[in-house]
């Protein structure tokens, strides 16, 4: 399989394409900036894309699919005004290639009842929490306006998908139609998708995990303490507009909701990623979108893929952009890859230092951290970054890409025979496997 | 300063003292500036790469801002004659002429000639964004002209006074999300017969596109009712002359996209789009309610004018080459009498937008040229009183009292004694990046010096009568402006201005100190003493991150002891002729706090109506999954009285729009414990339909008497 690494910002995006059948997948499609800027015109020459995954709604993944879906939606209503002979000006936006399948799960399916309540909730205390000078505060507006903002993308994405617009089949599984359009998780006994040569299999999210999930937002919802939080920050914003805020409400209060320890410090939707497995022949690649490890390993163990207690895979998408909370002791030893990709541009310190330290020392490091597959082994392996520090606008970001690279250089001194390191530095890059 | 530039207006001058790189960067922030240059592109002195991208990315919202250096002292600015005029930013502006002589040959038609040839210089490129229309009315001609040129169109013989233009404020009221019941038809009888507006077009300027497909808009043969739709942001279609910017959708054009909507099962506003279709969408609402099926007109024609807005969704960038200004509504007004003109058909126009600056008293460019305009029969102009009407907090997370102290007024008392203002910037956590401006307007007979103290800083910087201040760094790093001017050429009043701005240097782009800015009246001399003084406001909308602060155009506001509650109606409704509408509860009997208070500056009686505007049901646009939907505002009542003078025109052809308002004045109901006395928030009372159509049909019936 050939995949294509596109510069995407903060954001994922990733082409797959069978050696066989011509069938290809995106996976995500980064930020709108990204698609618009890198992305779109090199879709633009392709004829079909046989499904678009969506490992999750945040915007740094879901944002560029909704523009792709716009832009062919645009050219589509174009050519039904064109074809009766009074052509509009021509959409401004490359022409989208023809879109076969999607598969996404959208925020209300997963919380179900409550969906308006905790839409609501998030829309309101985001922007006070943003409001605020306290910096986990901040953090914690900017991760509640990313979800709150990411929602109504999803819909215009689902809406997109629907039969009078775009006519995308969403979460159709050919193999198991009875599972067809409802939420897409790993279930007992269910086949993998065939895409030409390429061979998918759901991982997770499980049935279990979904039902937690949607259990920690109702818990969020229902805790007066929470609603009493965000009121409180409301409130103060409201009577500092012509005095100091002072920041009597602790932060992470407002995180005690989360009752899956686990998952600490992973923002929610994040923990719902799909998982998936994607393997051709003897290669394999390991979709992962946002994904907690220990999330990714039960998947792996459910499906039967770690009964040695590892796995070795060809390309390792690593989970949410490399940051501190995406990495366990654990997922070192059992996980192990030819090829890391981290997509990550150096906002909000991503891909951390540390994490790539861990996941070197997986590789080059003592017994107890080291991967267990004997194929890891003294042998070679290559992290692959989707930017440059020469690409970022962002003082900050283009600083710690910085960092990237210096320690990417030093690793590279450090271990000439065994690491390798790839950084795109133009539109996309090609990995190419068989 | 040279003697022309008295005859700029203030904003102007202050506009016209910026360089080519500063207009570009305030192009990307203020709705009455466009520029063609990415901003930081013509400061080549800077320092560094990264910093000229990162601001533009940051103007461009793209980035979250992190790098922008906030807390470095600003860089020396450099002298205008070196950095250059600003030849690529445009601005709308009205130029007023004045016939030197009784039977010396009016100006007009040379200005508009020479502001033609000035147009004309404008690239093709560039005209067909911002557009480079010059129309005239009366003695004024509105033009879009490179900044540049103003030292010079004020130079022009004939040319009085060039006016600048207020922006437009987007504080509209949003579709409720809850389930709502189609709406009973608003249906007005008379007699017992139904009238529905047949032979008269009901035009809608509105923002947020028009959904010409919604069942409430389609005719018996299930056609739309729209004439005509003019999306002055769009460029699907040719523009209409003479404007030559926007976007020209013909009915034939909307049919044809209805029926292939049938027939390829496609929503026909994706086939014929506009530049805006928010679902929920204002314009259609406010449609539907004068001109629906189920609204005050269901057999008029309607023809719509779609006004952008700053921030076009999903393309930041676009801002920089976006006008929402008042020349966008005065070209929208022409477009539709014009079609009014052709069609041999009565027109009722309904603008539920507003701005808020200028002399309150309808003496401002756009109200003389409405006024001009409404002087012929069979046109009348409805406009929304604002949503301004609150002063504080019903709850502790209600912020609608941010948009309603925008007003103060008092009385200096007499020689000598000061009066303190207290205008309020917000900071902490926000970052006002946009422009702030307060115009004080007091008597011809007094003379006042202002002085202005900075957030807590001791220091006064004080302007005398014919004084100015022009574009001076502070401290802090805000640039101050500040104009002491004597007898307005339009109204003979005497006025001061007061522009904050952010720093725009692309090097050094910082935000307006925040916190509380002093502003002191100083009594000179003193006869009467009382004056009046507004802040011209942005709408909230955030446009980047900068560090910890949220990036905001944020309007500024009177803190609560300074803000008088009263004269907040918007500038528009000042004008002599348009009826000017509040937002009455009928549920509960009341006027809705949130609606805008008259009088105006020169104590004329509006708003003059009120009309139901609480929780109103209509249209509701580019919506897949709901039909109807309700919203609240003055933006409600102004269409309700829009369809009612529509239905008034379509039995009396042949009535003014000063006979209209008499009528109306004549006809409302007073609310429940009100008597007929006029009221700063409910006018004369409140819109009474069938008797206005009764008054209209037979008031200038005549009965000759005879001695015997």
């Amino acid at each position: 399989m050939n995949i294509r690494i596109f510069q995407s910002f903060k954001g994922d995006c990733l082409l797959i394409e069978s050696e066989e059948g011509g069938k290809r997948i995106l996976c995500d499609g980064g930020t709108p900036a990204a698609m618009k800027t890198f992305i779109a015109k090199q879709l633009e020459d392709i004829e079909t894309i046989d499904l678009i995954y969506v490992s999750h709604i945040d915007q740094d993944h879901i944002g560029g699919v909704l523009t792709l879906l716009e832009a062919a939606y645009e050219w589509k209503t174009f050519n039904v005004l064109s074809n009766s002979g009074d052509p509009p000006r021509n959409p401004q936006v490359p022409r989208a290639p023809a879109i076969k399948g999607l598969w996404h799960n959208s925020f209300r399916d997963l919380i179900k009842d409550n969906h308006g309540t905790i839409e609501n909730l998030l829309a309101a205390s985001a922007p006070a929490l943003q409001a605020s000078v306290v910096p986990d505060m901040v953090k914690l507006g900017r991760e509640y306006a990313q979800i709150a903002a990411s929602i109504p993308e999803a819909l215009k994405v689902s809406r997109l998908a629907k039969s009078d617009l775009l006519d995308i089949p969403l979460n159709r599984l050919a193999s198991t139609p009875s599972a067809s359009k409802k939420l897409l998780m790993a279930r007992k006994n269910q086949k993998s998708e065939t895409f030409g040569s390429l061979q998918v299999t759901i991982i997770g999210p499980s049935e279990d995990e979904l039902e937690a999930l949607r259990k920690g937002w109702d818990e969020w919802l229902r805790d007066p303490k929470n609603r009493k939080t965000a009121h409180n920050i409301r409130d103060q914003y409201a009577n500092s507009l012509s005095g100091p805020i002072s920041a009597g409400v602790n932060p992470l209060d407002l995180r005690d909701w989360n009752g899956v320890p686990e998952y600490e410090g992973v923002t929610a939707p994040n923990v719902a990623s799909l998982v998936l497995l994607v393997e051709e022949g003897e290669s394999s690649l390991l979709l992962t979108g946002d994904s907690h490890p220990k999330m990714i390993l039960d998947g792996l163990e459910a499906a039967g893929r770690i009964d040695d207690g590892f796995i070795h895979l060809d390309v390792l998408k690593f989970p949410h952009h490399g940051s501190e909370h995406n990495m366990t002791r654990e997922f070192g030893n059992t996980v192990s890859a030819d090829h890391y990709i981290f997509c990550g541009n150096g906002e909000h310190t991503n891909p951390e230092i540390t994490v790539l330290d861990q996941v070197l020392q997986s590789r080059v490091g003592g017994a107890s951290v080291r991967a267990r597959s004997p194929e890891a082994e003294e042998r070679p392996f290559k992290f692959w970054f989707n930017t440059t520090s020469d690409t970022q606008t962002n003082k900050s970001a283009r600083a710690h890409m910085q960092k990237v690279e210096r320690w990417a250089e030093k690793t590279q001194n450090a271990h000439p025979l065994v690491f390798q390191v790839g950084f795109i530095s133009s539109d996309f890059a090609d990995l190419r496997i068989v | 300063m040279d003697s022309n530039s008295k005859r700029l207006h203030p904003k102007l001058r202050m506009l016209a003292n910026g360089s080519e790189s500063v207009n570009a960067q305030r192009a990307t922030i203020s709705q009455c500036v466009a520029s063609q240059l990415e901003p930081g592109s013509v400061a080549k002195t800077v320092q560094g790469g990264i910093a000229i991208a990162t601001q533009r990315a940051f103007a461009a919202g793209t980035v979250n801002g992190l790098s922008l250096r906030l807390e470095e002292p600003p860089a020396k600015r450099q002298k205008l004659d070196k950095a250059g005029v600003a030849t690529k930013a445009f601005v709308n502006v009205f130029v007023e002429t004045q016939q030197s002589d009784l039977g010396a040959e009016n100006p007009t038609k040379a200005v508009e000639a020479a502001l033609r040839k000035i147009a004309a210089r404008v690239t093709d490129d560039e005209a067909g964004k911002v557009g480079h229309a010059v129309l005239s009315r009366r003695n004024f001609v509105s033009a879009t002209l490179p900044i540049a040129a103003l030292e010079e169109v004020a130079s022009m013989p004939g040319v009085s006074f060039v006016h600048s233009c207020e922006a437009i404020t987007f504080n509209l009221p949003e579709a409720d999300t809850s389930k709502v019941n189609p709406p009973t038809a608003r249906s007005v009888k008379v007699g017992g017969k139904r009238h529905d507006g047949d032979g008269v077009i009901i035009g809608i300027i509105d923002v947020g596109g028009f959904d010409y497909a919604h069942p409430d808009f389609r005719d018996a043969q299930g056609k739309t009712r729209f004439i005509s739709i003019w999306d002055q942001g769009g460029d699907s279609r040719d523009p209409p002359q003479p404007f030559g910017y926007g976007s020209e959708i013909s009915k034939a054009r909307l049919d044809n996209a209805i029926a292939l909507g049938n027939a390829n099962n496609l929503p026909p506003t994706d086939i014929e789009r506009q530049s805006q279709s928010s679902p929920g969408s204002h314009a259609t609402h406010v449609t539907s309610i004068a001109a629906g099926n189920r609204g005050v007109c269901p057999a008029a024609e309607i023809a719509a004018v779609l006004v952008s807005i700053p921030v076009p969704e999903g393309d930041r960038d676009a801002r920089r080459w976006t006008f929402a200004d008042s020349s966008r509504i005065v070209h929208a007004i022409e477009y539709l009498l014009k079609l009014s003109e052709t069609r041999g058909k009565p027109i009722s126009i309904n603008i539920s937008l507003g701005t808020n600056g200028g002399p309150h008293d309808g003496s401002n460019g756009p109200c003389r040229w409405i006024d001009a305009a409404l002087n012929h029969p069979g046109r009348a102009i409805c406009v929304a009183a604002g949503n301004a009407g609150q002063q504080r907090g019903e709850t502790t997370d209600d912020l609608g009292w941010v948009m309603g102290r925008i007003h103060t007024s008092g009385r200096v008392p007499s020689r000598g004694l000061d009066m303190d203002l207290d205008w309020v910037v917000v900071g902490d956590g926000f970052a006002d990046v946009s422009e702030n401006e307060l115009e004080i307007w007091y008597g011809a007979q007094d003379r006042m010096t202002v002085s202005i103290q900075p957030p807590g800083s001791t220091e006064w910087y004080t302007v005398a009568p014919r004084e100015f201040m022009e574009n001076q760094p502070l401290k802090n790093g805000t640039y101050l402006s500040v104009y002491n001017e004597l007898y307005h050429p339009t109204n003979g009043d005497n006025y001061i201005s007061v522009y904050l701005s952010p720093n725009l240097e692309p090097d050094s782009f910082a935000p307006i100190a925040p916190g509380t800015w002093k502003v002191r009246l100083h009594g000179d001399e003193i006869r009467d003493g009382s004056f009046h003084a507004w802040i011209e406001r942005d709408d909230p909308q955030e446009v980047g991150r900068h560090r910890n602060y949220a990036a905001y155009r944020f309007p500024s506001f009177f803190s609560e002891t300074t803000n008088v509650d009263s004269h907040s109606i918007g500038s528009l409704g000042c004008a002599h002729r348009v009826v000017a509408v509040g937002n009455a509860d009928d549920r509960s009997g009341i006027i809705n706090i949130t609606s805008s208070q008259g009088p105006t500056r020169d104590n004329r009686n509006k708003p003059e109506i009120a009309a139901p505007g609480t929780r109103i049901v209509a249209a509701c646009g580019f919506d897949s999954e709901r039909q109807w939907t309700s919203m609240t505002g003055t933006s409600m009542s102004s269409p309700y009285v829009c369809g009612v003078i529509g239905l008034m025109l379509a039995a009396k052809r042949g009535l003014y729009a000063a006979q209209c308002l008499g009528i109306l004045r004549r006809t409302a109901r007073p609310l429940p414990s009100h008597d007929y006395e006029w009221r700063n928030d409910a006018g004369y009372g409140v819109l009474n339909p069938a008797e206005a159509i009764r008054e209209a049909t037979a008031f200038d019936e005549r009965t000759e008497r005879k001695t015997r």
